[in-house]
């Protein structure tokens, strides 16, 4: 016999038992659209959140977070190091800007050279909503939603105009230079739309006399070679967190893998009762087709194809089921998704789900099916003549 | 050789529970090729346990059962599938047809073991369809068939792989006269013109006219076997239960 031949007395027999069938197939299409749903949306955010943080983070730069603070000595310690092209490191703090009213934000102060890292681009028309940058003296560069309140629709800061930025224990009179687009990309988890910009030495002189840092960034001259690099920094700096984007990606992936396993495992759990469902159906199956497997053994049917013949059965279902499953989850992507990122994530289909979600419910109710099936071939083929 | 079916010694047990009972005792019997057989005896006396051993359906305890000089009493089970396949046709008397299939389809079945291709096949079973009066009713579900007509179908199904035996457990017994007389006459044609060998089990005495031979079994036991001439002798040692 051939696998047609299998398929087609398999189709018969789904078509004379279609309640039955109908359970068993609405069980795997739900089955199925719940995991590829389950993974859809674990591999659309796996996406979204590692495009984002490729985005935000450039493959060739090291961030040294430190425990406490870091030193002007910790950045000439890593500016000597082997692989490092140049050392960015940046301070801050809490302050509040008097300009009419006041806003809460933090100042970041950044050598006037390296401000395109912050800004990620060398040109200020493609950073900036207004102005130039120089970061002079007192001059300052204000975030776009520092200086433009979008819910009343009014400006509160304009190049050239005199701010209070106000820290803890002292104050300066900053002028602003430039307003910075809040669209703009950045290194470092700045959000440079939402913050302040002075000059080092300025921010040094006026927030922090003791000249430390809150973070460095390092940028790499060949990123093949980041991982060294990021290493020896750890053995320079035990107390501080390095990180490099690999590194991130890999600690999210691994995260994402435990999310997506957690997942199909829940949604799995409704494949599972799919296969309870199944063992049912073909346990009946064979009880009711007794005598059936008594006229196929007469007629010189062997244990083996009997066997195959009730497999080709739950494989028939189970890919009926799968595929107008896989056809309901294409459905239902269109409307299901989760706010995430300022976005609503949809749940993504790849061949990865599509042959995961094709291939577990096949093979769970071919397994589910293995006992009946086995029992049918076993049958005594006179007893199963005379079953009444 | 002309022997098709040899028996030598075939004892066959049941258990029922914690009983044993012994539905062949010792049986011994040699059909010969193109032979019309008749087996006939009460109710337990053993004559369907008698074909299904012949049929290799079932395994005896002991003795030999040599069909075309095969001992199948030796073959594993998937070699006896094949065997039955390839030289033995079953007809029983409730038809066993598959309820959701149409009588072409039926008939179809068993040249599916031997992935004879589908035009073929249809052909094939056509032709055996033909031959037994039921090609009009091929597409018809056996719902729709009256018992005869199911039985003949039955026929057409055990007859298209062309086996060299026909096994028939009571083919009559579920249909009325006419029909009766209708598939033994078919029968007989078949064992005429196709010299296919048939050993048939039945109640009906009136039937064993058409047999070459019969066997009268008693107890688990041939107690004799009759020739044309002695169907007269059959009948009254069957009324009187006669056990030798």
């Amino acid at each position: 016999m051939n696998i047609i031949d299998y398929l087609s007395l398999a189709l018969d027999s789904i078509k004379e038992r279609k309640g039955r069938s109908i359970g068993a197939i609405t069980g795997i299409i739900i089955g199925v659209s719940a995991l590829s749903i389950a993974l859809g949306i674990g591999s659309s955010f796996n996406r979204e959140f590692s495009q984002r943080l490729m985005r935000v983070l450039s493959s060739d730069i090291i961030y040294i977070i430190p425990n406490t603070k870091l030193s002007e000595t910790d950045v000439l310690l890593v500016s000597d190091l082997p692989n490092v092209e140049e050392v960015i490191p940046i301070a801050s703090a809490q302050v509040i800007i008097e300009g009419g009213e006041k806003i809460g934000t933090t100042i970041y102060g950044i050598k006037p050279g390296q401000i395109r890292y912050i800004l990620g681009t060398d040109d200020p028309k493609k950073a900036l909503l207004d102005g130039h940058i120089t970061l002079l003296g007192s001059n300052v560069l204000v975030g776009e939603l520092i200086a433009i309140d979008y819910e009343r629709g009014i400006k509160r800061f304009e190049v050239g105009q005199n701010i209070v930025v106000r820290g803890d224990r002292t104050h300066m009179i900053g002028t602003i230079e430039g307003i910075i687009k809040s669209t703009g990309v950045s290194i470092a988890f700045i959000r440079p739309g939402a913050s302040i910009f002075v000059n080092l030495e300025t921010f040094f002189q006026y927030f922090n006399p003791s000249r430390s840092y809150d973070i460095i960034v390092v940028k790499v001259q060949d990123v093949n070679k980041i991982d060294e690099t990021s290493d020896r920094i750890k053995a320079y700096l035990p107390d501080a967190t390095v990180v490099n984007l690999s590194f991130l990606l890999e600690q999210f992936n691994m995260f994402m893998r435990s999310v997506e396993i957690f997942l199909a495992f829940i949604s799995g759990v409704s494949l599972l009762i799919t296969g309870l469902w199944m063992f049912d159906t073909m346990t009946i199956s064979v009880i009711q087709r007794t005598r059936e497997i008594g006229v196929l053994k007469a007629l010189g049917f062997r244990r083996r194809q009997l066997m195959t013949m009730f497999l080709s059965e739950s494989f028939l279902l189970s890919i009926m089921g799968s595929f107008i499953g896989i056809l309901v989850f294409l459905v239902l992507s269109e409307f299901v998704g989760i706010p995430a990122f300022d976005i609503t994530l949809k749940p993504e289909m790849d061949v990865k789900i599509v042959s995961l979600t094709f291939v577990i419910p096949v093979i769970i109710n071919i397994v589910a099916t293995l006992a009946p099936a086995y029992t049918a071939a076993k049958l005594d083929p006179v007893e199963a003549l005379r079953y009444e | 050789m002309n022997r098709i079916i040899e028996i030598n010694e075939v004892r066959k047990r049941y258990r029922m529970n914690e009983v044993e009972i012994w539905a062949l005792k010792g049986v011994n019997l040699e059909i010969s090729k193109r032979e019309f057989f008749g087996i006939v005896g009460p109710s337990g006396s053993g004559k369907s346990t008698l074909m299904y051993v012949i049929g290799g359906l079932m395994r005896p305890e002991t003795g030999k059962v040599i069909i075309e000089g095969t001992d199948i009493t030796r073959l594993d089970d998937d070699e006896l599938s094949v065997f039955r396949h390839k030289n033995i046709g079953f007809v029983f008397q409730m038809y066993h047809l598959i309820p959701r299939m149409s009588a072409l389809k039926n008939v179809m079945l068993p040249l599916k073991l031997r992935n004879v291709a589908r035009k073929e096949a249809e052909r094939k079973a056509l032709e055996a369809l033909k031959m037994v009066g039921m090609a009009h009713r091929a597409n018809h579900r056996p719902s729709q068939m009256s018992g005869g007509e199911q039985q003949r179908v039955a026929i057409a199904r055990a007859i298209v792989t062309e086996p060299k035996i026909i096994l028939g457990d009571e083919p009559t017994g579920n249909v009325d006269r006419k029909s009766s007389i209708q598939i033994m006459e078919l029968f007989k044609r078949l064992n005429k013109d196709l010299g296919v060998t048939i050993v048939m089990v039945t109640h009906n005495l009136e039937l064993i006219s058409y047999c070459d031979r019969a066997a009268r079994m008693v107890d688990g036991r041939i107690v004799k076997i009759y020739s044309p001439n002695e169907y007269s002798k059959l009948i009254a040692d069957m009324a009187s239960g006669e056990n030798v």
